[in-house]
């Protein structure tokens, strides 16, 4: 219980504090908070996470107190949140912990470097396209459902740091991302399959077409939530052409992944299923259709 | 070589075997083996030559490496119930892969055991369970044999793992005598802390002429480090798994016999237990 008030009170922290200082001193508590959950699925994956988030820490630290260190800010915080070239530890947890803490690493855990990000708007052109480019290249050729949504979670990360110019267009990008994210995570650890091979058990038809609606919001086409928030990001910013057609092609390949596993669910369709699973999707499919046509 | 050991008992002994140097003061174990190594041969240039010839057959397993990821061959569909063969003993070769040791290789005890093949074909894990202690003045247990499997590698010798997160039972066709066998999952991680970390479960065989199978659920394992069951327990970490090994040490003196016809996984959907065990908070103890 109290590891779970120390995390919740390191979200606020972050969100409240108004240094570099306070800004590190709340992705320690959260860090330090979030290992102890870990531990408790898997101790490699605890240690990992808690090595990797001690040494950009280490660094972050470095960066804000010396000046001659504060070009390695960005670094660290990269570190933090996972993006590429500094992936792989994601990669590699992704695949031992559960859901509710993939859920967690992916989306709340990444709330402080991206406020550091913010703060300095970090709008990098190489580590938007390598994140994209890996993101999508990524997670083409996985069975895991869970190695798909870690390289799915590097592809958003490009999104999310073009958007690194204005708080407002990066806060509205990630709240999106947050609410169909969940939706699609919500889903799929209802089911409580791993990998593409075990979809052939069978799924109930407006399971597998919330889960489809989702991954496609996430993969962002019309209409859904996901289209309207990267249409956000190539409308609002000025972007170079380059980047801008690497971040559509990097998303056809996040297409080819999120179908794989929409069509895969849709392949061996069953009659049943729980009550509590078809309630949970029929809310998925109302935020990831309802809400954007809503602003509309 | 062994020292200040009785004659009676140095004659039993092989010349030449190791002595363990197991004993550590430190919480940090900066030995995967905990001393349990044989020595290494020192001729550097016998060492290049052999690693040299290794490199055209290391290259080309990198190759396929790389082409397998690349291409990732359609996966197959896991139906319910489908069952995964690893290990079939009467069709496959894979005997000589088995690594089969005892007390006796250590100088720790007197047992002995072997895996061959049956008269019908079968793999025949058998010798004797020996437990009399060695007066050494160090060990006070003694008898165990147990085979085990060998760790996959991936190209360059890199450690690789067996991933069975899709299964959910490791069924195994065996005939026993009776006795009390101990199937042992190891997982070795990266981290000290996770070297030693093995998940057992106990496997009681009948006996007698008939065939048994053992449907084991992965939910059943018991982790345990070192020989000691731990406090803090937890499932199996099926991605991770680097061998497989089972060992006879019921603390009966005598001969062993267990037939293995095969070592399978299946995916089992409506076995939806992740651990078998209750956990119960244990109070803190600060003396």
């Amino acid at each position: 219980m109290i590891k779970w008030l120390c995390l919740f009170f390191s979200y606020v922290l972050m969100v409240s504090s108004h240094s570099w200082l306070g800004l590190w001193l709340s992705m320690e508590m959260n860090s330090l908070s979030f290992v102890p959950i870990m531990i408790e699925e898997s101790k490699e994956s605890s240690l990992k996470y808690f090595l990797i988030q001690s040494v950009a820490s280490v660094i972050f630290l470095a960066s804000i107190l010396s000046q001659s260190f504060s070009f390695l800010t960005p670094f660290a915080l990269l570190i933090k949140i996972g993006a590429a070239p500094f992936h792989v530890w994601l990669i590699s947890i992704s695949k031992s912990v559960s859901w509710k803490v993939l859920a967690f690493l992916m989306t709340f855990q990444k709330i402080g470097p991206l406020l550091g990000l913010a703060m300095i708007q970090f709008t990098s052109s190489f580590f938007i396209l390598i994140s994209a480019v890996i993101g999508g290249l990524g997670g083409v050729n996985q069975s895991n459902i869970r190695l798909i949504m870690a390289f799915s979670s590097v592809s958003h990360l490009s999104w999310l740091m073009v958007n690194m110019t204005s708080f407002f267009l990066v806060s509205a990008y990630y709240v999106a991302y947050v609410v169909i994210l969940l939706s699609v995570i919500a889903l799929l650890s209802q089911s409580g399959l791993l990998s593409l091979a075990q979809m052939s058990d069978g799924t109930s038809l407006i399971y597998s077409a919330s889960v489809m609606f989702g991954l496609l919001s996430l993969a962002g086409l019309p209409p859904f939530l996901g289209f309207f928030i990267k249409w956000m990001s190539l409308e609002m910013n000025l972007l170079s052409p380059t980047l801008i057609l690497t971040l559509v092609l990097s998303s056809c390949l996040s297409v080819y992944f999120y179908f794989k596993i929409a069509v895969t669910s849709l392949l061996f369709p069953s009659e049943g299923g729980a009550q509590g699973a078809e309630t949970l999707a029929i809310l998925s499919m109302g935020f990831n259709v309802l809400l954007p046509l809503s602003a509309l | 070589m062994i020292k200040n050991r009785l004659p009676s008992l140095l004659r039993h002994f092989p010349e030449g075997i190791p002595v363990a140097s197991t004993r550590s003061y430190f919480v940090h174990q900066n030995d995967r083996k905990s001393g349990y190594r044989k020595k290494k041969d020192e001729n550097i240039i016998k060492n290049v030559r052999d690693g040299l010839k290794q490199l055209k057959h290391e290259v080309k397993a990198w190759k396929e490496e790389v082409k397998e990821r690349i291409t990732h061959d359609p996966f197959e569909f896991i139906n319910p119930g489908h069952v995964e063969p690893l290990w079939l003993f009467e069709e496959d070769d894979c005997l000589p892969s088995w690594k089969v040791s005892t007390d006796t290789d250590w100088g720790l005890g007197f047992s002995s055991a072997s895996l061959e093949r049956s008269n019908l074909g079968y793999a025949a894990f058998t010798g004797n369970l020996d437990t009399t202690v060695p007066k050494d003045g160090k060990t006070s247990r003694a008898g165990y044999c147990s085979m085990q499997s060998a760790e996959p590698r991936k190209s360059f010798q890199r450690e690789d793992y067996y991933d069975w997160s899709l299964y959910t039972h490791l069924i195994m066709r065996v005939r026993g005598d009776g006795r009390t066998y101990r199937v042992n999952l190891a997982s070795v991680g990266y981290f000290d802390v996770t070297w030693h970390d093995q998940w057992n479960y106990l496997l009681f065989t009948r006996g007698g002429p008939y065939w048994q199978i053992a449907k084991i659920p992965f939910s059943k394992f018991l982790l345990t480090a070192k020989g000691r069951i731990q406090d803090h327990q937890g499932p199996v970490p099926l991605d991770r798994i680097s061998s497989l090994a089972i060992v006879c040490a019921d603390k009966v003196s005598g001969p062993f016999r267990l037939e293995i016809d095969y070592i399978a996984l299946q995916y089992d959907p409506s076995h939806t237990e992740k651990f078998a065990y209750e956990m119960y908070k244990v109070p803190d103890f600060t003396d």
